[in-house]
């Protein structure tokens, strides 16, 4: 059973859709539980990707390519994932800033939190503060995901903050901020829960956030 | 030495007798663009890619791409005609009050190869293809390279230009967007056509590539660029410019994500900044400041800025050399 594993881990890491798809059936057939094929394989290949992006070994391409392949992973699980409404790791609301048009980042994180597991809420790009309000009262998110790649746009960081408090929903949801501009020094002044630099550190950060655990990238 | 003059002495190696600023240095020219790559005030281009205008800039509309499968590039990518697009008039009005015995003449010719594929089938699918079909890639990238260097002997015609700086973001804050093995594989034999056809004319080739690009900053010299623009501060540029020193001008400096470049900036920031920059590149001689600054109304370069004046005499100020 450890080999099927190994090998799904591997096809994730080499961005190989097609095999990820074969092997996570071939795990479902041998009877290993989807959280089992999620920890012992795809978050593996995660952790293993996020150290090769960091020591610069491998590029967004490289990244995608095994998004990708975790998601197809993630696909072939859906039905049985969809059983049990607690098989989620989590909801997360996730939206670029209003003025902001851009969306890779935002989507790359996406497809990272999605083939981890969790439950994303896409809100797009260019979102207004009152967009984010309703989708919190709506979909109650454990964790709300702000991204700014502009430095005009920063402020709109601070006023989703602001927001919050005033609409009494701060303590419904913890929030992460990422973007080329935003550091976590600007996080930690609008008092944000946590700042990520790439989509490993937050998917990281929106585990730790989501288990209301202290992390590396927690403010 | 006036701006042209110490310009050439640092192109050639030598001490110049000053570091200069873009705003000082350059006459930029980028009406040509307007017409053959990007519309300057948003819409389509004549492509049919539509334009949405930004504080920052122009970037085309965020999911709407033209096709998403790389294959089918040749259905929906029509070339236009050259000699239609009006890149001579473009010319007489950009130069109308040019003095080119004092400054230089710096032509941008922006969406290059890839920020042009990005354009047409986003960014997502264009670094998927680049993998998972790099034969299409190329043989667009081909195509488009043909259509990139009619504009640019047309830009060269027209304009007469010291500097073409031919625009192509290929990496983000962290490193680039694809490995080297890849540029060099799929991108770099398009990309090699085009400097070549700006340098075999006797202008001068800047290549310009924000975010973390230092390791294929040895192939742009290679392929003949004498000039990186905007030299963001992710890169080791004090190391850049000591190994390329005689070879290549890095043009940048300026921490474009930090507090200086952040709406409201304090002039004192901002001239901070500018200081920075002066003490800690300028030494080196094969530095060209280039300030980010935005206000409300866009980049400051292009819609001004009370503090343009300040920072510029700040830079002035600091004995560089």
């Amino acid at each position: 059973m450890k080999k099927v594993l190994d090998e799904l881990q591997q096809a994730i890491e080499n961005g190989e859709t097609q095999i990820a798809m074969d092997k996570t059936k071939v795990a479902l057939n041998q009877g290993l539980r989807t959280d089992t094929i999620i920890q012992t394989a795809i978050n593996p290949a995660f952790k293993d990707l996020g150290q090769k992006m960091y020591d610069g070994e491998i590029y967004v391409t490289d990244v995608l390519m095994a998004s990708r392949a975790a998601h197809a992973a993630m696909y072939v699980m859906e039905p049985i994932l969809s059983k049990f409404s607690g098989a989620t790791k989590g909801i997360v609301a996730i939206g670029t800033v209003a003025g902001d048009l851009h969306d890779i980042g935002k989507n790359l994180v996406i497809m990272m939190l999605q083939g981890s597991g969790y439950t994303v809420i896409d809100l797009g790009i260019d979102v207004p503060v009152e967009t984010f309000v309703e989708a919190i009262r709506m979909h109650k998110p454990h964790v709300l995901a702000l991204s700014s790649l502009l430095t005009t746009t920063l402020p709109e960081l601070d006023n989703m903050m602001d927001a919050l408090v005033e609409q009494g929903l701060r303590s419904q949801v913890k929030v992460i901020v990422g973007g080329a501009p935003v550091t976590a020094e600007y996080a930690g002044r609008i008092k944000a829960d946590a700042y990520a630099n790439d989509l490993f550190e937050a998917t990281e950060a929106v585990g730790d956030l989501v288990n209301n655990r202290i992390g590396k990238y927690t403010i | 030495m006036n701006q042209r003059e110490n310009f050439f002495a640092m192109l050639e190696g030598k001490k110049p007798e000053f570091i200069p600023n873009i705003m000082e240095l350059y006459k930029i020219c980028v009406f040509g663009a307007d017409r053959a790559d990007q519309p300057l005030i948003g819409g389509l281009d004549v492509f049919g890619v539509n334009w949405i205008v930004t504080k920052e800039g122009e970037m085309p509309e965020p999911n709407k791409f033209l096709f998403e499968d790389i294959a089918d590039w040749k259905d929906y990518v029509k070339f236009p005609d050259v000699d239609s697009l009006g890149i001579e008039e473009a010319a007489k009005i950009e130069l109308a009050d040019v003095n080119r015995d004092e400054i230089i003449v710096n032509v941008y010719s922006p969406t290059g190869l890839f920020e042009r594929l990005a354009a047409f089938m986003g960014f997502e699918n264009t670094l998927c293809s680049l993998v998972e079909d790099p034969d299409s890639c190329r043989e667009f990238f081909e195509a488009f390279a043909n259509y990139k260097i009619a504009c640019l002997n047309r830009f060269i015609d027209a304009y007469q230009p010291d500097v073409i700086t031919y625009l192509d973001d290929l990496a983000t804050a962290n490193g680039l967007f694809m490995s080297p093995a890849v540029y060099r594989s799929v991108i770099k034999p398009a990309h090699q056509r085009i400097v070549e056809a700006v340098t075999s004319r006797g202008v001068i080739f800047c290549q310009h590539t924000c975010g973390k690009c230092e390791k294929i900053i040895e192939d742009y010299v290679e392929m003949g660029a004498k000039i990186w623009s905007s030299a963001q501060i992710s890169n080791d540029l004090e190391g850049i410019m000591d190994k390329y020193h005689g070879q290549l001008l890095v043009e940048g400096g300026w921490d474009s994500s930090g507090p200086a470049s952040y709406i409201g900036a304090s002039t004192e920031e901002v001239v901070a900044e500018s200081i920075r920059c002066a003490k800690q590149y300028g030494k080196n001689g094969n530095f060209i400041l280039f300030p980010t600054l935005l206000n409300e109304n866009g980049n400051s370069l292009f819609v001004g800025d009370s503090r343009l004046g300040p920072m510029i005499e700040a830079w002035h100020g600091v004995e560089k050399l």
